[in-house]
């Protein structure tokens, strides 16, 4: 088996954790962004052949790392642009641009539009579709979509491309984006037919393994600064956590980290393949999203009057776990697929 | 299901329920209705039409401006009120302190703030926890030295509601730090207006501002504010506990937090979705089932019996059952509860209810019910009550 991280792997997840502890909550500015490509991070998820040095495994650990603060979400649109890049366009110019920081790029896959879905209209040789409450593209120059049969890009001048941003419930800048009748003479096709499908299962792992590491890493702060809390807040003569009630909560917010972690392993393994079994990246999704809210419900309650003042993580962590579970193609939406497809 | 009610409760509850129906603003009813936060005007505006009517302090008996309310009629009127869209009516003065004042004040005291809080012109908050002394309230460690006829009082308390709208607060201090921490504290009316009292503000989940930390700098308070005995401030502090538990299960407000869930699914075609009708049906069995463990309650007050661990149950549901309800709505918005926006919600809440307003709105109380499983002594606190005084555990 291939479980236990390697020795790289390991310093790769020290050094980001080093990164992201130096600027506590600090919102992502363009020298930040920067210093990441200088360190090589954006090609995380991507093999040496198009100047990568990773795959799923580290992509996920670097989202882990920086996934309690506003990083995580700019990382991860970029590196789901990069997975589907790197199947149908490895010599593509976007590749080194976004890697090198001179690029912003959004990645989408059809579950992240409403449920209307992503139309390609093969006649009027146009594709329609409404993506709402993305991250990280108010500012993408770029717009790289995989469907069943086809991958694009786009950027966001072409007629019949609107974008609308606005405060999301994770109180960062959230973005709706409207393809409307798009002609496909205005973008890059990237790839047509069969071998699309393999693109768009990478895509759809490598997301999956993007969000349950970004879970991860937020639970994992969450139950962290609630483990801290509860050793030093005094209530009756004696710290919170020796009462065996409290310590009862804080050894299941322990075990549904650890199976936090269990879940985005298995997805980051499926995104370092071929793609896989769409369910079970499903199930990995709602589960650890699940198991996070879980964390981060025990989090507020724990921490008393504390855990309900904004400007702490727990309410913050409240907030974007809450976006992660509403969005299109987040645990609920999810959760109904399974459902419907069951029936 | 009938529980029984008696000819004179039914007819009060028509009289409720015609009188909100009449006299509720509409766009107080509308804020409420869509979950956007009320202002201090809001509260005020339906609290003074009550206060006309002569029902803000129904349970008080008639010599103190009351009309000697039985515990049904309690309920009876909070239930309607709430799922008509009424505001929830502030307990510090009318629930909180008034039953103090009348049970243990002086008469000079009696006729110098009951008025105030019948008429609904004087504003009350309440000072109990402190940054050191939550769950163990008793170690509080707010000081009051006596100073001749005053005391000086130095310190602070936190997480105190609506202190930035309150005209005054009752507040429990130290004032012997020798004795056991229970029997050192007593219960003072301080005016918050006095010199040295700062009162800065706290921001909460949702983005609102409702908490405050109160601060107390050399602030001087004739001994005459005091209720009852020196040091014997934790008898009337429980006292007050007691009246705060009994409210703790809102059935009106669950129910009308069910009629606007049944809304927003149905909107989004969720009616005939098994998944949804399973979720839905979970949190109407947990109403039904809350609502008659309240009679049974009620039922036996009612009898004579003092509210005991009863108390503790109907805070533990009460609470969950409502944050459940309130996190469910939000889950029916999916994607529409993505946009959420505390300062759009506050410049516009005099608009028009909006659908925008309203999904921000649901989001917003959906963030802001995870407090009352933490306050009015936590679910964690009320679930030690049970095991030791119901259960003989420990
Ligand atoms: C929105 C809001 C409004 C409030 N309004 C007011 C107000 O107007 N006036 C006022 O005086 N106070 C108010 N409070 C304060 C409230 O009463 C306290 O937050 C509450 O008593 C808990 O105290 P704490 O916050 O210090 O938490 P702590 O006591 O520090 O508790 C932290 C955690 O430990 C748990 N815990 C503590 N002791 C034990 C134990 N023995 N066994 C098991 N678990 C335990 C608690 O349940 C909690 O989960 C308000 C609080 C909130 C959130």
């Amino acid at each position: 088996m291939k479980l236990t991280p390697t020795e790289e792997q390991t310093m790769l997840a020290d050094s980001v954790a080093r990164f992201t502890a130096d600027r506590p909550g600090g919102a992502v500015d363009a020298a930040t962004w920067r210093e990441i490509a200088g360190l090589g991070w954006l090609g995380a998820g991507v093999g040496e052949a198009v100047g990568g040095f990773g795959g799923g495994r580290e992509m996920a650990i670097v989202i882990e790392q920086a996934g309690a603060s506003a990083l995580a979400e700019l990382l991860i649109p970029n590196y789901l642009a990069l997975a589907i890049l790197e199947e149908v366009g490895p010599e593509n110019a976007l590749i080194p641009d976004i890697m090198d920081g001179k690029t912003l790029a959004c990645g989408l896959v059809p579950e992240m539009a409403t449920a209307e879905g992503v139309t390609v209209d093969s006649t009027a040789r146009t594709v329609s579709g409404r993506f709402v409450a993305l991250q990280g593209a108010s500012e993408a120059t770029h717009f790289v979509l995989v469907l069943p049969d086809m991958a694009l890009a786009l950027t966001p001048g072409v007629t019949g491309v609107e974008r609308q941003s606005y405060r999301g419930l994770d109180d960062r800048t959230k973005t709706d984006l409207t393809l409307q009748r798009v002609p496909l003479a205005q973008v890059e096709i990237l790839a047509e037919g069969e071998i699309v499908r393999a693109a768009l299962n990478r895509a759809r792992a490598t997301r999956a393994a993007a969000v349950t590491a970004e879970c991860c890493g937020l639970a994992d702060a969450l139950f962290n600064d609630t483990l801290a809390y509860l050793k030093q807040r005094r209530q009756f003569g004696q710290p919170i956590g020796s009462f065996q009630a409290v310590q009862h909560r804080l050894a299941d917010m322990f075990v549904a980290v650890e199976e936090i972690r269990s879940l985005a392993l298995a997805s980051a393994r499926a995104a370092e393949g071929e793609g896989e079994d769409h369910p079970a990246l499903s199930q990995a999704i709602i589960g650890a999203t699940d198991r996070a809210l879980h964390v981060a419900r025990e989090a507020i309650q724990l921490h008393g009057g504390v855990g309900m003042t904004e400007d702490l993580p727990m309410g913050a962590g409240l907030r974007r776990l809450k976006l992660l579970q509403l969005m299109p193609g987040g645990a609920e939406d999810l959760r109904r697929r399974i459902i419907a497809n069951s029936a | 299901m009938d529980a029984g009610w008696s000819q004179e409760d039914m007819t009060f509850r028509e009289q409720v329920r015609s009188f909100t129906r009449d006299n509720l603003p509409a766009d107080i009813r509308g804020k409420v209705m869509t979950g956007r936060p009320l202002g201090r005007d809001d509260h005020m505006r339906w609290q003074d039409i009550l206060a006309a009517k002569g029902w803000i302090a129904g349970f008080w008996p008639e010599e103190y401006g009351g009309c000697d309310w039985t515990a049904s009629q309690s309920y009876i009127f909070q239930e309607e009120t709430s799922r008509a869209g009424a505001p929830w009516l502030l307990p510090f003065g009318v629930n909180y302190v008034g039953p103090v004042i009348y049970t243990y004040g002086t008469e000079a005291q009696k006729a110098r703030h009951l008025p105030g809080i019948v008429s609904n012109e004087v504003f009350w908050c309440q000072g109990y926890s402190e940054p050191n002394a939550g769950s163990d309230l008793a170690r509080l460690s707010t000081r009051a030295d006596r100073d001749g006829d005053d005391y000086i009082v130095n310190g602070s308390k936190i997480w105190t509601s609506m202190a930035h709208w309150a005209d005054w607060i009752f507040a429990l201090v130290r004032t012997d730090s020798a004795a056991k921490p229970q029997t050192g504290i007593s219960f003072l009316l301080i005016d918050l207006t006095s010199p040295g009292v700062t009162v800065k503000p706290i921001r909460s989940i949702e983005g609102a501002h409702h908490l405050n930390q109160v601060f107390f700098d050399d602030v001087r308070v004739p001994v005459e504010n005091r209720i009852g005995e020196e040091n014997a401030g934790w008898t009337y502090a429980k006292f007050l506990l007691g009246h705060e538990r009994v409210l703790s299960a809102e059935i009106g407000k669950a129910k009308r937090m069910l009629d606007r869930l049944r809304q927003i699914a149905g909107e989004r075609g969720l009616d005939s979705d098994p998944f949804h009708l399973d979720r839905l049906s979970r949190l109407e069995t947990d109403v039904l089932a809350l609502e008659w463990t309240t009679l049974r309650m009620l039922d036996a007050v009612m009898g004579g019996a003092a509210p005991g661990v009863e108390a503790s149950v109907l805070k533990l549901r009460g609470s969950t059952v409502i944050q459940s309800i309130a996190e469910y709505t939000a889950d029916c918005l999916g994607p529409d509860a993505l946009k959420f926006d505390p300062e759009f919600l506050e410049r516009t809440v005099n608009d028009p209810p909006s659908e925008l307003a309203r999904n921000m709105g649901v989001v917003s109380e959906m963030l802001f019910q995870r407090a009352p499983t933490i306050w009015g002594g936590s679910n964690e606190i009320q679930r030690n009550i049970i095991a030791k005084h119901a259960l003989g555990l420990g």
